[in-house]
């Protein structure tokens, strides 16, 4: 209920048109990977998604961010989001292992593997986590998600949104190849959320 | 209870609905007439937007006292819609941001509610926009520090307020409109201006896909 409520928020805010190119939604266990701009990138791919995936779809986000005020705290836990604490990581509890041990074999994820919000028009480099969820679960979907626009609904910095159009668009699901190296799959993941912005 | 005049105009309205959307349906179950599938889906995409339009703009009219109000609020809304639309096209800036959130949250509620204030707020709701909003948006966009391309960007806001808010919002100011010897029916005066765009919009249709390919 709150979040069919946060959802229409969301359309009404950000009214993001929804693309899937070559890519349908389904129940199966997917890591949907996108660009990051803005802090409501999250909560727009989530409601991009179908009512009845989004309960089984958890974004990944920051628990600094997330965690402050009673506000943000209510919105995190309605889209069911992984808050993750990005300045207390250590090597026995690394967030990969937490994300994996969190979905369990039924739920999926959604991420942005470029790490924090980035504010120039070109997608930066993708951290590695990406590839050490596909090497450890080589049996997830990873779906390139390209958002379009939202950069300037929310910007870095700023706190009152404007609302505009966005563009959510899912891609073909693509895997880690058998012995492909960690900077080739992170290239040509990174390749493919490019790919869909032009589409 | 509405009168002669103003039933046969719903009448003649949904009668053309009817007959529009009678075409739209065997248009599109006739596969051998040479027309293209797609213009016939455009055509009937556009049917069912006019359905709804009617339905909403009869919806507000018919609400008695309430309607003045409810018509303001509906119009407030269309030109939320299209001012999205509009500044989404547009190639703003990160330093537009916080002007932009003025425009969509401060001067188009505000204009909205003069409005609803009737002719006593004529004064200020013929000015807000072209006068203080027009001046306070390039301020607003200079204390960002932004120059680059800095009067393309303020005209582009200011055209796209002028346009989608302050137009589209004499449309309901219509109703509060008291002109001698016709008092009471502004409502079918707001009507018939929608329904002469509507027909336009028909027409302009009709004609590029009929005569314009020939």
């Amino acid at each position: 209920m709150t979040g069919t409520l946060l959802a229409l928020m969301a359309k009404i805010l950000a009214g993001a048109s929804v693309r899937w190119i070559g890519c349908q939604p389904d129940t199966c266990q997917r890591v949907y990977f996108a660009n990051h701009t803005s802090h409501l990138d999250a909560i727009v791919l989530w409601s991009a998604l179908p009512a009845a995936l989004r309960p089984l779809t958890r974004p990944v986000a920051a628990k600094d961010y997330w965690e402050k005020g009673v506000v943000r705290r209510f919105m995190a836990r309605t889209f069911n989001a992984m808050l993750i604490d990005r300045t207390d990581i250590k090597v026995h509890q690394s967030p990969v292992d937490m994300m994996l041990r969190e979905i369990g074999d039924r739920q999926s994820l959604i991420v942005f593997p470029e790490g924090g919000r980035n504010t120039g028009a070109e997608i930066g480099e993708f951290k590695s986590g990406l590839y050490y969820l596909a090497k450890k679960r080589p049996d997830l979907e990873l779906v390139p998600v390209h958002i379009d626009n939202l950069n300037r609904v929310l910007p870095r910095g700023e706190f009152l949104p404007v609302p505009l159009l966005s563009l959510v668009t899912f891609g073909p699901p693509m895997w880690l190849e058998a012995g492909e190296p960690k900077v080739e799959f992170l290239k040509r993941s990174r390749e493919a959320v490019c790919r869909l912005k032009d589409l | 209870m509405p009168d002669v005049k103003t039933l046969s105009l719903v009448g003649g309205v949904l009668a053309l609905l009817c007959a529009a959307t009678t075409i739209g349906w065997r248009l599109k179950h006739q596969r051998d007439i040479g027309i293209n599938p797609a213009v016939v889906e455009a055509f009937n995409l556009r049917i069912r937007a006019w359905w709804l339009m009617c339905t909403v703009l009869a919806a507000a009219f018919l609400l008695g006292n309430a309607s003045f109000i409810a018509t303001v609020v509906l119009f407030g809304l269309i030109s939320f819609w299209a001012l999205r639309e509009f500044i989404t096209l547009t190639p703003t800036r990160l330093g537009d941001h916080r002007a932009l959130s003025w425009v969509f949250f401060i001067f188009t509620p505000a204009q909205y509610i003069l409005v609803g204030m009737g002719t006593g707020s004529y004064g200020l709701f013929s000015v807000l926009i072209p006068v203080y909003a027009f001046l306070f948006i390039p301020a607003r966009v200079a204390l960002a520090g932004d120059y680059k391309r800095f009067l393309e960007r303020t005209a582009k806001i200011q055209a796209g307020l002028m346009v989608c808010v302050y137009c589209l919002s004499y449309a309901p100011a219509l109703l509060s409109l008291s002109i001698p010897n016709y008092e009471g029916q502004s409502p079918r005066l707001l009507f018939f201006f929608v329904l002469v765009v509507q027909l336009a919009d028909v027409l302009q249709y009709a004609w590029v896909n009929c005569w314009a390919g020939a």
